[in-house]
C-alpha cells in the first residue's frame, strides 16, 4: 500500500514538475510568436515584454534588438527613398525650366513671333545660353554620381593654405564683373599646411563662389575668402555680403538639392554646389557649416597636415 | 484708349516671360509682364487686365497662398475663371 502511495505522489510531483516547466517554456516562446506575428503585420514598435529565465530573457532581448534594427533600417530606407524622389523631382525641373525657355525660343524664330533681327538675336542668344544652363547641370550629374560611387578617388597633397587661396584669388580675378563683383582675401600671414586635393579644394571654392554669384542679390557683390586658426586646424571662411539664408532654411542648405528658393525659379542654379562642397570637404577629413549675418558665410574647418603626411 | 485686350504675364524666370509677350503682342494683346508675387498683387490693385496667365510656382511668398489670393480677387470682379494644367513645372491660373 505504501509503494502505491509512493508511486502517486511521484506521478502527481512529475505533472506538477512537468505543467511548470511547460509553463515557463511556452511563457517566452508565446512572447516571441506574438512578437514575430506583429512584425509581420508591420506593427515594429511594441517590443516583447517578458521577465523570467535568464536564457529566455536573453533571446527576447536580441528579439527586441533585432525589430529595433529592422525599424531603424525602414526609417532609413523611406529617408532615402524621399531624398531620391526629391532629387529626381530637382532634376526634372532643373532640366525642364531651360528646356522650355530653349524651345519656347526656338519656336518663336520659326513661327516668326522675332521679327526684328534684334529679336531674333536675343531669342538666338537666350537659346544658347540656357543650353548651357543644361549642360552645367548634366555635368555635375556626372560629377555627382562619379563622387557617390567612389569612382573619384582624391589625390591629397600637403599645400600651404594660404598660397593657394591668394593664387585662387587671382586666377578668378578675371572672371569678375568689373565694378559689381569683388573678391578680397584676408589670410593674415597664417601658416597653414594642409592635406587636400588640390583640384577638388579648386571646385570647393569655384562653387562657393558660384553660389554668392547666384543667390546673394547683392549689387556690387562683396565676397571674401578668410583664413584662420581654429581648435582643430584652420578655418577658411568664404562670405559676401548678400541676403543670406533664412535660419531655418540654414541647416538644409548643404543637402542634394537643396534650394532656399522653393520656387527654384529665382535664379539659375541647381541645388548640388553645396552639396558637393560638403561631400568633398568631409572626404578631405574636414567639415562645413555656414552662418548667415549680413550675407552668408560658410566656414570650411580642415586639420592641419601632419609632418610627412600627403607631401608629394 | 486702346481696345486691344490687357493680359497680365506672372512667370518669374525672364526668358519664358519674354517668349510668352512675344507671342501674346503678335497676337495682338497688350502684355504687362510681373515676376512675382508681390508685384502682381500691387498691379492687380492699379490695374485692369482682361486675363492673367500666372505661374503658380512663385519666389517670394507661398504660391499657393498668392494664387488663391490673386484668384480671389479676379473672381471678385469677374464671375468665371478657369485652370489650365499644361504646365511646365505647376498649374497656371487663367481668369477671364
Amino acid at each position: 500500500m505504501d509503494g502505491i502511495l509512493c508511486v502517486l505522489a511521484l506521478i502527481v510531483v512529475s505533472r506538477m514538475f512537468t505543467q511548470k516547466l511547460t509553463g515557463d517554456v511556452m511563457k517566452p516562446l508565446h512572447a516571441l510568436t506574438d512578437g514575430a506575428n506583429r512584425i509581420r503585420e508591420n506593427n515594429l514598435t511594441e517590443a516583447i515584454t517578458y521577465s523570467g529565465a535568464r536564457e529566455f530573457e536573453m533571446v527576447c532581448d536580441t528579439f527586441n534588438d533585432m525589430q529595433q534594427h529592422i525599424l531603424s533600417e525602414q526609417e532609413k530606407n523611406q529617408k532615402y527613398e524621399k531624398a531620391r524622389t526629391d532629387m529626381i523631382a530637382g532634376i526634372s525641373h532643373d532640366l525642364r525650366t531651360p528646356l522650355t525657355a530653349v524651345r519656347g525660343t526656338l519656336k518663336g524664330l520659326l513661327d516668326g513671333i522675332a521679327s526684328t533681327p534684334q529679336q531674333q538675336e536675343r531669342f538666338l542668344q537666350t537659346a544658347y545660353r540656357r543650353t548651357g544652363d543644361m549642360d552645367v547641370l548634366l555635368n555635375q550629374l556626372f560629377y555627382l554620381s562619379k563622387m557617390e560611387s567612389g569612382n573619384l578617388p582624391l589625390e591629397m597633397q600637403t599645400i600651404d593654405l594660404a598660397d593657394f587661396i591668394w593664387n585662387y584669388a587671382n586666377a578668378k580675378h578675371d572672371q569678375l564683373r568689373d565694378g559689381s563683383e569683388e573678391l578680397t582675401v584676408a589670410c593674415g600671414g597664417i601658416d597653414a599646411q594642409v592635406s587636400v586635393d588640390p583640384d577638388q579644394l579648386y571646385r570647393i571654392f569655384d562653387n562657393l563662389i558660384e553660389n554668392s554669384r547666384k543667390y546673394a542679390q547683392a549689387d556690387p557683390l562683396r565676397m571674401k575668402i578668410e583664413l584662420c586658426h581654429c581648435p582643430n586646424g584652420v578655418t577658411v571662411t568664404v562670405s559676401d555680403n548678400g541676403v543670406g539664408v533664412p535660419d531655418e532654411k540654414l541647416p538644409y542648405i548643404f543637402d542634394e538639392f537643396y534650394r532656399a528658393d522653393e520656387s527654384r525659379n529665382q535664379k539659375e542654379g541647381n541645388g548640388l554646389g553645396l552639396y558637393i562642397v560638403k561631400h568633398l570637404i568631409e572626404a578631405m577629413g574636414g567639415s562645413v557649416r555656414a552662418e548667415s549675418e549680413n550675407g552668408l558665410a560658410v566656414l570650411l574647418e580642415l586639420p592641419l597636415a601632419h609632418e610627412g603626411e600627403g607631401a608629394l | 484708349m486702346t481696345d486691344k485686350k490687357r493680359i497680365l504675364i506672372v512667370e518669374d524666370d525672364e526668358d519664358i516671360r519674354m517668349v510668352e509677350e512675344a507671342y501674346l503682342g503678335a497676337a495682338g494683346f497688350d502684355t504687362c509682364p510681373a515676376s512675382n508675387a508681390a508685384e502682381t498683387e500691387h498691379l492687380l490693385k492699379t490695374e485692369h487686365f482682361d486675363l492673367i496667365l500666372l505661374d503658380v510656382m512663385l519666389p517670394g511668398k507661398s504660391s499657393s497662398r498668392a494664387s488663391m489670393r490673386i484668384s480671389d480677387s479676379m473672381s471678385a470682379s469677374r464671375k468665371s475663371s478657369r485652370v489650365d494644367s499644361r504646365r511646365r513645372s505647376g498649374s497656371r491660373i487663367c481668369a477671364s
